[in-house]
């Protein structure tokens, strides 16, 4: 329980934060409480409950959900049940996964600082299990370390967890009894939570988006928790592009992305195309003006939350992906020989003799396995996704894995998918031989011709 | 007295008889046996088929791939083994009449001139073993028995050849399966090294990963080179079995691979009572038997002889008949009799070992001949079709880039693995069947059997005379 001075604390906290948030940015000032709040919070502060819309700019889960409440006596009450769930990673993967409510991942908890909360967890699986509030400050008994807070949550139980938050961010929530196991499954969600009085412009779009790591092998049906390198399916909210649902906005939108990292071994370095962009916050809480930088790039560890914004003033189809180049495959093995600049020449026909559905590949890439195998003339195994990515305007995109798009657009009022951009400007395109004399190009002038 | 000892001594004679086996006719017996039990129809070439005929069908059948029962009756009308046995067979006739024919009586003449005599006395002997007449029946009989046991050993030796023919065909049929599949799999490995060599020429393997895969190809092919030169011994074996030498024993084509076997079991049963071996142990048993009264007397009363004599002394005629015998004094054949009566029961138990040693044969095959015949049928129905899907399973993790053309390969020879397994599997549920119904028509299949006893009946016999 918070004592009084502890409330006194959390006050001049508060109005601290307030200042600060005057002065650009409310952030805590007191060592050791730096998270990030902007009203006051103590035992004698008591908030309405947030409003949508009001209060906050939704977020929005792209591929997910935001988790329903309801509000009793002025404590917003949610309720996770977490279960096993047929997910699809993408259109011909399917895992037998462990989410909540039926979604892997879990629904995106949503509220607002100073928001008392009440969940309830039950639990349907085989295992016992717990959720961790990671990076929300609450009283250690709601802490969800299984053992250590609070006993597991047995099969067919529901426990339930209550406090208030005191900061706002992007935080997230997972399992933490058997964590490889249950996290590995899947048991894992984003919590977004408003600031009370935001010290910053409200975005107007917000979108939240879960990193996380699987193992199965083409064929296989359910995620393998004992891998501990090789992951081969990566996804932003469950999904593997091209499964990703982009991220839609209008030209000149302030937009929010939240990016959570719950993967099992790797921190991803996510990057947006077409614009730099801030980082304004991390799980911890807001990132000082004078911390803040321009980046393309965010590099958002493993437990970890990074929070960019930006101005959506340059429309078009933007990739946003992990940078970590086999983070942008799906499927892909580790395992076979480089068959770059490979001569098939010497084996091909030999090979075809034994094994008449033998094509030898891969001698200048993996850039066309994905069509390949969409043509269907390379059958792959059952509940697989091996290369593929998908067509785009110009041809294939030969992307997958850790891959959405930001679609900015001018004027627009629906923020369903827009399609392709078609862009005004000018599309790269072969160069004419009449340009290529023009510049002096020679080399490439008598390719050409 | 003389009037009446001519007659007498022909009576005896005429009440010993004589045995007369025809030309051919041990033959016709071993052909009828053999067909009855086997269903394989006998040809003598140059007895019952003109060589020529004989040597047309060998080659009509040879020109045509071949079968199983095209190599048998190549084998029938070809093998000097087989030869032999009517040869054999022909000879046992022959011992047969010679065996049931009297011995023949001796004759003595002499002339004794008397000093200063006018005339010269002269004396006749007509002599006969007084034995081989008394016991000319038995004699008979137990010569008789001997035919019929040397009659069931031939049809025994035919019945067993035709398996060990049959055994060859499917161990040439299965050694050509195998030696096909093995120069699939040396074919795979070396198209391995290939890859490799590609991939090392591409500076994307290092030379040690060449090597292994070259050494893997070496060794792969000289198991294919064993099992060529397992074909060609099996081939051999079968041309040394059905007697082909020369072009045309290089020359023919096997028909076909090993059929899958019947998904339902139907078995001749094996009646070890009726076993060729049994019988001639049974004849052989009832020939020491006949002939152990011989020894009884023989030991008591040594070679009797009856003899006829006429004498012409000073002119007068006289004539007289005589017996002659060992006298019993210091040896009254105990021993000889002890011995017959051990050999006899030696044989019997021998007889009994042999009854007892097909009875477990037949039991061990049938269980061992079923066993195969599952094997087979699992091999065909679950572990080629898993097979296939682990290489179909391959080749779609090769598309999807799970696995290199390497380790597809290694899938190939897998499942090339998996089809020598089941062409071995194959081949030993056909020679078990062989094997069981060799042993159901009389055969002996295995070695346990002892099948001869022809030491011990020819020990009594030579004790008997």
């Amino acid at each position: 329980m918070t004592s009084r001075r502890d409330a006194l604390k959390l006050a001049g906290l508060g109005m601290g934060a307030l200042a600060v948030g005057s002065g650009q940015a409310a952030a805590a000032t007191n060592p050791g409480t730096l998270y990030s709040s902007s009203v006051a919070h103590g035992p004698d502060r008591s908030y309405r409950p947030g409003r949508a819309g009001t209060d906050y700019t939704p977020v929005e889960t792209p591929n997910g959900s935001t988790l329903p409440y309801k509000i009793k006596n002025g404590v917003k009450i949610f309720h996770l049940v977490a279960e096993q769930v047929d997910h699809e990673f993408a259109d011909g993967l399917n895992g037998r996964c462990w989410g909540y409510n039926g979604r892997v991942h879990g629904p995106t908890i949503e509220a607002v600082e100073g928001d008392r909360v009440r969940v309830y967890v039950t639990n349907r699986l085989p295992a016992a299990t717990s959720v961790h509030w990671h990076g929300v400050i609450l009283n250690s008994g709601m802490d969800g370390v299984s053992g250590l807070n609070q006993q597991a949550i047995e099969p067919g139980e529901t426990f339930v967890y209550e406090w208030t938050f005191q900061q706002f961010g992007t935080f997230m929530y997972h399992s933490h009894h058997d964590e490889m196991t249950q996290m590995a499954m899947g048991l894992l969600g984003m919590i977004v939570v408003h600031p009370r009085r935001p010290s910053e412009p409200k975005p107007d779009r917000d979108f939240a988006l879960m990193l996380s790591t699987w193992k199965m092998r083409p064929g296989e049906r359910r995620p393998d928790p004992n891998e501990m390198t090789d992951f081969n399916i990566l996804t932003i909210n469950g999904k593997a592009y091209p499964a990703t649902t982009p991220l839609v906005a209008r030209t000149g939108q302030r937009v929010r992305i939240r990016i959570g990292n719950l993967s099992a071994m790797h921190h991803h370095s996510i990057h947006l195309h077409g614009y730099a962009f801030e980082e304004t916050m991390t799980d911890g809480g807001l990132v000082p003006l004078s911390a803040r930088r321009p980046e393309t790039t965010t590099l958002v560890p493993v437990g970890a939350t990074r929070t960019v914004e930006f101005i959506a003033n340059n429309p078009g189809d933007w990739a946003m992906h992990c940078h970590m180049t086999h983070h942008v495959m799906n499927q892909m093995a580790h395992g076979g020989a480089n068959m770059l600049g490979v001569d098939p020449a010497a084996f091909q026909g030999r090979v075809a003799s034994l094994l008449p559905a033998y094509m030898a590949m891969g001698q200048t890439g993996m850039g066309e396995m994905g069509e390949h195998i969409e043509s269907g003339h390379m059958p792959v195994p059952e509940n697989s996704l091996p290369m593929v990515g998908s067509q785009g305007p110009h041809g294939y995109i030969s992307m997958g894995g850790m891959f959405t798009l930001l679609k900015v657009r001018d004027g627009i009022t629906d923020f369903a998918n827009p399609g392709w951009y078609d862009d005004p400007v000018g599309v790269a395109r072969p160069a004419t031989v009449e340009e290529l004399n023009r510049d002096e190009v020679g080399i490439l002038n008598a390719q050409t011709e | 007295m003389s009037r009446y000892c001519l007659p007498a001594l022909m009576l005896l004679v005429f009440n010993a008889g004589c045995v007369s086996v025809p030309e051919g006719a041990g033959f016709e017996s071993l052909r009828k046996n053999v067909s009855e039990r086997t269903v394989t129809s006998l040809d003598w070439p140059g007895v019952t088929i003109a060589e020529t005929e004989a040597e047309d069908r060998i080659q009509t059948l040879l020109r045509a791939p071949l079968t199983e029962a095209a190599a048998i009756e190549i084998a029938i009308l070809n093998s000097p083994a087989i030869q032999a046995v009517y040869f054999e067979l022909e000879a046992a006739a022959g011992e047969y009449t010679d065996r049931a024919a009297l011995p023949n009586p001796f004759v003595s003449a002499m002339v004794l001139n008397v000093e200063d005599a006018p005339v010269t006395n002269l004396s006749y002997g007509l002599g006969i073993d007084l034995l081989d007449i008394l016991f000319a029946s038995r004699r008979i009989s137990a010569a008789g028995l001997r035919f019929e046991a040397e009659q069931a050993e031939a049809a025994a030796a035919l019945v067993d050849y035709i398996s060990d023919v049959r055994v060859a065909y499917y161990n040439a049929v299965a050694a050509t399966q195998i030696s096909n599949l093995m120069a699939s799999a040396s074919e795979a490995a070396h198209a391995s090294a290939d890859v490799a060599q590609a991939l090392f020429d591409a500076g994307n393997i290092a030379q040690i990963n060449l090597d292994r895969e070259k050494l893997l190809a070496a060794e792969i092919e000289f198991d294919a080179m064993r099992a060529r030169t397992e074909l060609n011994a099996a081939r051999l074996h079968l041309n040394a079995m059905t007697g082909l030498v020369g072009s045309d024993a290089s020359n023919w084509v096997l028909a076909g691979r090993l059929q899958n076997p019947p998904r339902q079991l139907v078995l001749e049963p094996v009646k070890v009572d009726e076993n060729l071996y049994l019988i001639a142990n049974d004849a052989r048993i009832d020939e020491a038997g006949a002939l152990i009264g011989l020894v009884s007397a023989s030991s008591l009363i040594g070679e009797p002889e009856l003899e006829v004599e006429l004498e012409r002394d000073h002119g007068e005629w006289e004539n007289g008949v005589g017996v002659a015998f060992e006298l019993p004094v210091f040896n009254w054949g105990e021993g000889r009799r002890r011995a017959a009566r051990a050999q006899l029961a030696a044989m019997i138990q021998q007889r009994l070992a042999n009854h007892a040693q097909l009875e477990s044969e037949a039991q061990s095959l049938t269980s061992e001949f079923d066993t195969a015949r599952q094997i087979a049928l699992l091999y065909r129905a679950e572990v080629l079709p898993l097979a296939g899907r682990v290489l179909q399973g391959a080749q779609l993790d090769y598309n999807a880039m799970q696995i290199g053309t390497m380790a597809l390969l290694d899938a190939k020879r897998e499942q090339l693995a998996a089809g020598r397994n089941y062409v071995r599997a194959l081949q030993h549920y056909w020679v078990l069947k062989a094997r069981y119904d060799q042993l159901a028509a009389g055969g002996a299949a295995r070695s346990g059997v002892e099948t001869r006893s022809d030491q011990s009946g020819r020990s009594v016999e030579r004790e008997g005379h």
